[in-house]
């Protein structure tokens, strides 16, 4: 299914609510955001590190335990664990064409990458400008039930809110699909983009006080990865309650959705990544 | 012309007759930092100060959501958690009017006593209860422990927040040394670095120590000509047990990087101080 994009004068979006728009404009392609015209709107315009702005939230209110360990200790030890002699830049693999003879060729959707079904960045050699880091964490939360019973999806983002401290993305049904009660645009849950301090605060609430309690958690699946270095895991809604935010007042929480938490690295590869992880404490497994 | 030839000659045989420096491996074992680094003046300031801006802006506390009205869990709150001060357009309020919004005052940063989990029993000191009961209160250990105190470098429980190098001192030696295997040299004994640095901890420290090896790669080499030696280094963390010194010992110690520095050799210490850790 293709993606429907709703034209309005002042911006153009991917849109995966229904509906459609009336408004034909192709005259001008600068991009426009009405806030920033609006005079009464001027104070949202303040960047939001500032401090003068009204979305202005400090951060860096404490010490950094996980930041300042991987800093101190395992940085260099990842440096010399990663190191290859005489390695070289290994290329990408992308989609390939399948060449340029025939229109038909021109227009068919690219070719698989070879040997594989996904592509593959290049990977070069590890040195101190490149090691692998942790750059973000994607806690993401879809509720099926909440196709079902909608006040469901409001529940699902305030768990997510209470376990990560930021205020989570609405996530909608990209389509319509009768065997899954899927329709259009309807509201399934939410997501959120961790970094910095909320992200390692995150972490470590995961490698110390809730993964250790799964009984039935072997650790990560090994062939987890997108082949980029970024690797998925899930939990279930059961495994929720071991979050100390949650432990405490499970009785307000009634109705627990699991999570599928994306942790995101600037290695080139899986492998660096589960390296990288597992000095975090992330068990990995093969079963 | 013949001459020349003859002193090339000589130069050469005392070359080939010189003997090849002999192959060994150094163990960095190190004690990683177990608890947080002591932040500066500076940093604990600042820290304060985002803190304390954080509170104050923090949203308001939805005490509504966490103690539901009509429950036992919210009368206590409620006891512990009196009203702000309404605004009242007839009182004057010499240190300024309060702006109430959901109770509480927008002025300040909002304080909340949250009812206690644990029972404080301050008449009784049953040393049971104190150790096992689960909800007791945390109280933090003390950052400085029992071998600070006493000086005990021999101790791995001193300088948590350092990271601590294993150093020794050979018997009939006086210099303190990381310590250093040589590799055998004939063709069958032969083995990696790392197996050499491996095998040679358990010879003087023991079998109850467990460790972690970073790579099996060296990290450094150090060309010790005085006893034409070439020093490899393989990097390795302890992470539980116990060195235990063996006969070969006589003494040993873990020390911060500050500390090997007036301890190692000056020109050893130059060579090999940036694989220190700082922390």
């Amino acid at each position: 299914m293709s993606k429907v994009f709703i034209r309005q004068f002042s911006k153009t979006g991917i849109s995966l609510k229904p509906g459609y728009s009336t408004v034909h404009p192709v005259h001008h392609l600068v991009k426009v955001e009405k806030s920033n015209l609006k005079p009464s709107l001027k104070e949202l315009l303040v960047p939001h590190d500032d401090i003068t702005s009204i979305k202005y939230r400090p951060y860096e209110i404490d010490q950094d335990r996980i930041a300042e360990h991987y800093t101190n200790t395992l940085k260099s030890d990842l440096m010399l664990n990663l190191y290859q002699y005489d390695a070289d830049t290994i290329p990408a693999n992308p989609k390939r064409s399948w060449g340029v003879d025939s229109p038909y060729k021109l227009y068919r959707p690219l070719k698989k990458p070879l040997g594989s079904i996904r592509t593959r960045g290049q990977i070069k050699p590890v040195t101190a400008k490149n090691i692998p880091e942790i750059t973000g964490v994607t806690v993401h939360s879809y509720n099926k039930k909440a196709l079902v019973e909608p006040w469901l999806d409001i529940t699902t983002r305030l768990q997510v809110a209470t376990l990560t401290n930021v205020k989570p993305k609405q996530l909608f049904a990209k389509r319509n699909l009768v065997e899954f009660k899927l329709r259009k645009g309807k509201p399934v849950g939410g997501k959120v983009e961790l970094t910095g301090r909320d992200m390692t605060q995150f972490l470590s609430t995961l490698i110390e006080l809730v993964l250790p309690r799964i009984r039935t958690f072997k650790g990560i699946k090994n062939s987890s990865g997108d082949k980029k270095g970024n690797i998925t895991f899930g939990l279930t809604n059961e495994d929720m309650q071991f979050f100390p935010e949650i432990e405490a007042f499970q009785d307000l929480y009634p109705n627990m959705n699991g999570l599928h938490i994306t942790i995101k690295t600037s290695a080139s590869n899986d492998e660096q990544a589960r390296t990288l992880l597992s000095a975090y404490g992330f068990p990995f497994t093969n079963a | 012309m013949r001459s020349v030839w003859v002193t090339r000659a000589s130069i050469a045989r005392a070359y080939s007759t010189q003997v090849q420096p002999v192959i060994s491996s150094t163990l960095l074992l190190s004690r990683n930092p177990i608890i947080t680094q002591e932040p500066s003046s500076f940093e604990k300031q600042f820290y304060k100060y985002q803190n304390e801006l954080w509170r104050r802006l923090m949203w308001t506390f939805p005490s509504w959501f966490f103690f539901k009205p009509g429950t036992v869990a919210e009368q206590k709150y409620r006891k512990l958690n009196k009203p702000a001060t309404p605004d009242n357009p007839n009182i004057e309020f010499p240190r300024g009017r309060p702006e109430l919004r959901h109770n509480r005052d927008r002025r300040f940063k909002q304080t909340i006593s949250v009812p206690k989990s644990y029972e404080d029993k301050k008449g009784e000191t049953n040393a049971a209860s104190e150790t096992d009961d689960l909800a007791r209160k945390i109280v933090p250990n003390s950052r400085i422990t029992e071998a600070d105190l006493k000086k005990d470098l021999a101790s791995l429980e001193r300088k948590l927040s350092r990271t601590l190098y294993l150093i020794i001192k050979e018997k009939g030696s006086n210099t303190w040394k990381f310590p250093n295997f040589n590799v055998p040299t004939n063709a069958e004994e032969v083995s990696g670095l790392h197996v050499v640095a491996e095998e040679g901890l358990y010879k003087i420290g023991g079998e109850k120590i467990n460790y972690f090896n970073v790579s099996n790669t060296p990290c450094h080499v150090f060309n010790n000509l005085q006893e034409n030696k070439k020093e490899y280094f393989i990097k390795s963390h302890i992470l539980s047990g116990i060195f235990e010194p063996q006969e070969s010992v006589a003494e040993f110690n873990w020390l911060s990087k500050e500390e090997l520095k007036d301890v190692l050799p000056a020109e050893y210490y130059q060579d090999v101080s940036h694989l220190l850790n700082n922390v």
